[in-house]
């Protein structure tokens, strides 16, 4: 950006404040220049149009900010320069009836000089009432200043008026009146322009550019400068148009605290759930762990732990182990009874059957039917097998026939005994079932089921015995196996039941603090930019902020150049430093080449001097609507030789502003006299009853013998009082030439100021002062008469001689002394 | 002009607003109540020690009336005295007195002309100190008469 004096032909001159553009459009342009994530770009936009913005932003994560850009405020961009033309006042402060201050409407210096207690003080408090009200700075004066601002000689209505001179107006005039019981802070102010309806005082908009550019420096208002360092940061940068900054820049630093403690709150709610969830020996417990890392919270993940079905991972776990230990059963005792029975029973039909051989039985059944067959076919003959003769006959037939039947019989009955004891041995076995493998894992999830598996192993461990041996084991094993059984069944779902038992109420909060976990997931998610946010647009300000304010300090540098005459306190670059609480104006300084801060090392009047460099210029800035700025008492507690430099500084501003100073001494006017800066010298005065008039001051030899001529004309003195006065008024008029001559001399050879006023000051005589002027030695009173004679002629001793008779004695002849006063304080004005 | 009456038109110029003495009035009161109060000194010594109404050296005046006279009056009068005198000549950086400051010393110079009027004869003043050497000394042979001076150019 362009910050900088506009340059007029060889000259450093008014300050502009580099304001091309607007603030937005600046800002634009950067952030595309830096190329700004878009979500941050919008944070910074949207946090500079207002909070609104800034919170739909963050709501959506986008906007178009953009277009929310409010309207703009302030620093209007072509200022009008408005010139003071007059101060009215009556009846405020020590002014009683209608006084006024009347100015020259345009760039140019005016002094207003006046004693303490003249009343010009109050000139400048009134502009100052009457254009900021009962502002915080008279808020913060005394008790007695607050309820001595009424004029004590005055009584009825206060009223305070300034006329201005502005382009493109025919005249303003800013009034406040008072009613006769008013409080400081109970006035009515107004504006009226010719042809224009009255307005109030706020239509002229000069609300903030009061504040900002602050047309009115005093020098209490400069002595409390440093006080604090965030107040003379504040006064210094409001300025620079960067509040809309700042407040932006305090909104995201809100917007990421506030994101920031619902993160802390979050974790801080998961730092007490996290160990409850570690103690728990609970699958869930575990898999809620897994998403909840220290870094990353997989929030989807921890929802589905606490609202999904079963898992993988959960069924063999042990959680699954306990629930099929506690689903453990044997066979049911009817089951086993029954089995012992048939087992029995089979045992007792073999037994009933035994020694019968089924399959020679068979045989000879078979060989019997054979032989019938035979019989059948062939009839009666001899046994084929043992010949005996006719053994086959009808009769042998169905004896052979019954034999046959009875066999087969008995073969079959043989056969099903042997097919029911191999069924009921086969459901015998089917009850002694192997133990289950979960069993072997009950020690994992610390269930004893020791006993339980060694009845079982027992249970399951004699496959080939005999049925009847097979029932007894039938029946001595069921009873152990499950009664162990019970106990582990038992254990399994206590265990259960109290893993349950931990797991619900955790899985309550956890479902809660889900809610809060996913608002700090998204806050989480939008710090970072916020950081981007703010960090950008903390190195933005501060870089827009230090381009802004170089050209003040370098304007402050070099008023301070011209301030600080013989001190040896070298200013080093004012800055702007730091922000928010921490924000600072850094005035460092170089003693003698050693490096300290200002406030350490500068007199009172140093710092006076310092104050006035920093705000001067800022009241100098392009963009104020005020042509003029109004300085109170700047050379309280000054050195002479600064007053100097003052003088230059201030002939310096007048050339583009209207410079108003008010001083209690001579000083200023002096040095501007000397220094030949062209000024207008106005001089204030108090009667009694509060009476002020101002008077413009000519240069002190001709006002000291325009107050004779006056004096000496005017016919309401009479002459004896004019006899009296004029003669003492033609030799301070001499004095007055003298002095101004050997000032000129001496300083002019380098002589430091002090003791030239100090040399001046040892003077109490006319003889005196010419001596100094004549000879530059004030001892040689006795030579004077002498050498006026010889240099200008025997008139001027006569002159003089006549002038400290009638001084003391009143009774000189009036008439041709003025005129021969304004001959010879020009011969002595001319000597070098 | 007799001191009342510089006196007077010294307050008529501080207390007539008047365009036409606006800013000067300071120093030419200043001026007129430098005459009273020198006037008015001398009108003192008249009545009492008429040689020392001669002495053109305000400030032996002064100093006698001091410490012959009346210390506490005496004082005030020497301060007036310097300070009107010194408001009588140019002096840079400095601005004419104010009403107040001016209403101050006349109101000195009036003490001093009540006391010429009606005080009593030196010597005879309360606060007058004596040493045992000038017990008993004529009055103004108890003086050391001042150096004589040139006409005094104040």
């Amino acid at each position: 950006m362009d910050a900088g004096f506009t340059a007029h032909p060889g000259r450093v001159i008014l300050l502009s404040c580099g304001m091309e553009g607007t603030l937005q459009e600046l800002l634009q342009e950067r952030l595309t220049k830096d190329g700004m994530e878009p979500t941050t770009r919008a944070l910074i936009l949207a946090a500079v149009a207002g909070p609104a913005s800034l919170q739909q932003v963050l709501e959506e994560g986008k906007g178009e900010p953009d277009a929310l850009w409010p309207e703009a405020t302030g620093h209007p961009g072509a200022a009008v320069h408005a010139y003071l033309q007059s101060i009215s006042v009556e009846g405020f402060r020590g002014i009683g009836p209608l006084a006024t201050l009347s100015l020259e409407p345009g760039p140019g210096l005016t002094l207003v000089v006046g004693r303490n207690g003249s009343g010009k003080s109050s000139f400048a408090e009134a502009l100052e009432v009457l254009l900021t009200g009962d502002s915080q700075r008279w808020q913060e004066r005394s008790v007695a200043w607050r309820e001595g601002w009424r004029n004590l000689h005055h009584h009825g209505a206060v009223e305070v008026q300034a006329r201005f001179a502005a382009e493109g107006s025919r005249g303003l005039t800013v009034r406040r009146h008072w009613t006769e019981r008013a409080d400081l802070n109970e006035s009515q102010a107004e504006v009226q322009e010719p042809g224009r309806p009255r307005a109030r005082l706020e239509a002229l908009g000069w609300e903030q550019a009061l504040q900002v550019h602050r047309p009115f420096l005093s020098y209490d208002e400069l002595g409390s400068m440093f006080d604090e360092p965030s107040g003379l940061y504040d006064a210094l940068s409001s300025v620079l148009g960067l509040d809309d900054l700042i407040q932006a820049r305090s909104r995201l630093g809100e917007a990421r605290r506030e994101r920031e403690r619902l993160v802390r709150a979050a974790e801080q709610r998961l730092g007490q759930l996290r160990p409850r969830l570690e103690a728990l020996d609970h699958e869930r417990a575990r898999d809620c762990l897994a998403a909840l890392s220290a870094t990353s919270w997989d929030l989807e993940q921890l929802e589905a732990v606490l609202l999904g079905p079963a898992t993988k991972d959960e069924e063999n776990g042990a959680e699954a182990v306990l629930q099929r230990l506690a689903a453990l059963s044997a066979p049911s005792l009817e089951e086993v009874v029954r089995a012992a029975d048939d087992l029995r029973r089979a045992a007792h039909e073999r037994a009933a059957v035994a020694g019968t051989d089924a399959e020679r039985a068979n045989r000879v059944a078979d060989l019997l039917q054979r032989a019938l067959d035979l019989h059948a076919a062939h009839g009666d003959r001899d046994c084929p097998v043992c010949g005996r003769q006719d053994a086959l006959d009808p009769r042998w037939r169905v004896s052979a026939e019954a034999q046959v039947r009875e066999l087969r019989e008995r073969a079959r009955a043989v056969a099903a005994a042997e097919e029911r004891s191999r069924q009921a041995r086969e459901r015998a076995r089917r009850l002694l079932t192997a133990p289950p493998e979960v069993l072997a894992q009950a020690g994992s999830v610390g269930i004893d089921a020791s006993a339980a598996a060694t009845a079982w192993a027992r249970w399951s461990a004699t496959l080939d015995q005999e049925p009847e041996a097979m029932a007894d084991h039938l029946l001595a094993c069921f009873d152990p196996l499950e009664r162990t059984l019970s106990a582990v069944r038992e254990a399994a779902r206590a265990e259960l039941d109290r893993r349950e038992s931990a797991w619900r109420p955790l899985a309550r909060d956890l479902s809660e603090w889900l809610g809060q976990a996913r608002e700090a997931q998204a806050a989480r998610a939008m710090l970072p930019r916020l950081r981007d946010a703010e960090r950008w647009l903390g190195t933005t300000s501060a870089e827009l902020r230090d381009a802004r304010f170089e050209p003040i300090a370098n304007r402050a540098l070099e008023m301070w150049e011209q301030l600080r005459c013989r001190s040896n306190v070298e200013l080093v670059r004012p800055a702007l430093a730091g922000h928010s609480t921490r924000r600072r104006v850094q005035l460092e300084v170089r003693v003698d080449g050693q490096e300290a801060t200002a406030v350490g090392v500068m007199s009172q009047g140093e710092l006076h001097c310092l104050a006035l460099a920093l705000f001067l210029p800022r009241a100098l800035l392009s963009d104020s609507p005020f042509g003029f700025v109004v300085i109170d008492d700047p050379v309280q507690s000054m050195d002479p030789a600064r007053v100097d430099g003052l003088a230059r500084v201030l002939e310096e501003t007048a050339k583009h502003r209207q410079v108003v100073v008010f001083t209690h001494d001579d000083r200023l006017s002096e040095a501007v006299r000397r220094l030949r800066v062209r000024a207008r010298i106005l001089e204030v005065t108090r009667r009694p009853g509060s009476q002020v008039e101002v008077k413009e001051q000519l240069e002190p030899v001709a006002r000291l013998l325009e107050d004779a001529r006056v004096v000496a004309l005017e016919e309401k003195v009479p002459a004896q009082v004019a006899a009296q006065v004029v003669p003492g008024f033609c030799r301070q008029a001499l004095e007055a030439a003298c002095t101004e001559v050997v000032r000129r001399r001496r300083i002019g050879r380098g002589e430091p100021h002090a003791e030239v006023d100090a040399e001046l000051e040892r003077v109490n005589r006319t003889l005196g002062y010419l001596a100094l002027a004549l000879f530059d030695d004030r001892s040689r009173a006795g030579d004077v008469y002498a050498a006026l004679n010889r240099r200008f002629g025997p008139w001027a001793g006569e002159l003089v001689s006549a002038l400290n008779r009638g001084s003391h004695l009143g009774n000189g002849l009036v008439g041709d002394l003025i005129p021969r006063t304004q001959r010879l304080a020009e011969r002595i004005r001319a000597l070098s | 002009m007799e001191p009342e009456e510089l006196l007077a038109a010294g307050r008529d110029l501080v207390q007539r607003a008047s365009p036409a003495t606006a800013g000067l009035w300071p120093r030419a009161t200043a001026l007129l109540a430098r005459q009273a109060l020198e006037e008015g000194l001398r009108r003192f010594w008249r009545g009492r020690e008429p040689g020392l109404a001669e002495v053109q050296n305000l400030r032996c005046q002064l100093v006698c009336f001091t410490s012959l006279c009346d210390r506490t009056l005496g004082d005030r009068v020497h301060q007036a005295w310097l300070a009107l005198s010194h408001a009588c000549h140019h002096h840079p950086y400095e601005l004419g007195p104010t009403a107040d400051e001016l209403q101050g010393w006349m109101e000195t110079v009036e003490a001093l002309l009540a006391r010429a009027r009606t005080g009593p004869a030196p010597g005879a003043a309360p606060e007058r100190h004596e040493t045992a050497a000038d017990a008993g000394r004529p009055r103004g042979a108890s003086l050391n008469r001042p150096r004589p001076t040139p006409r005094g150019f104040g």
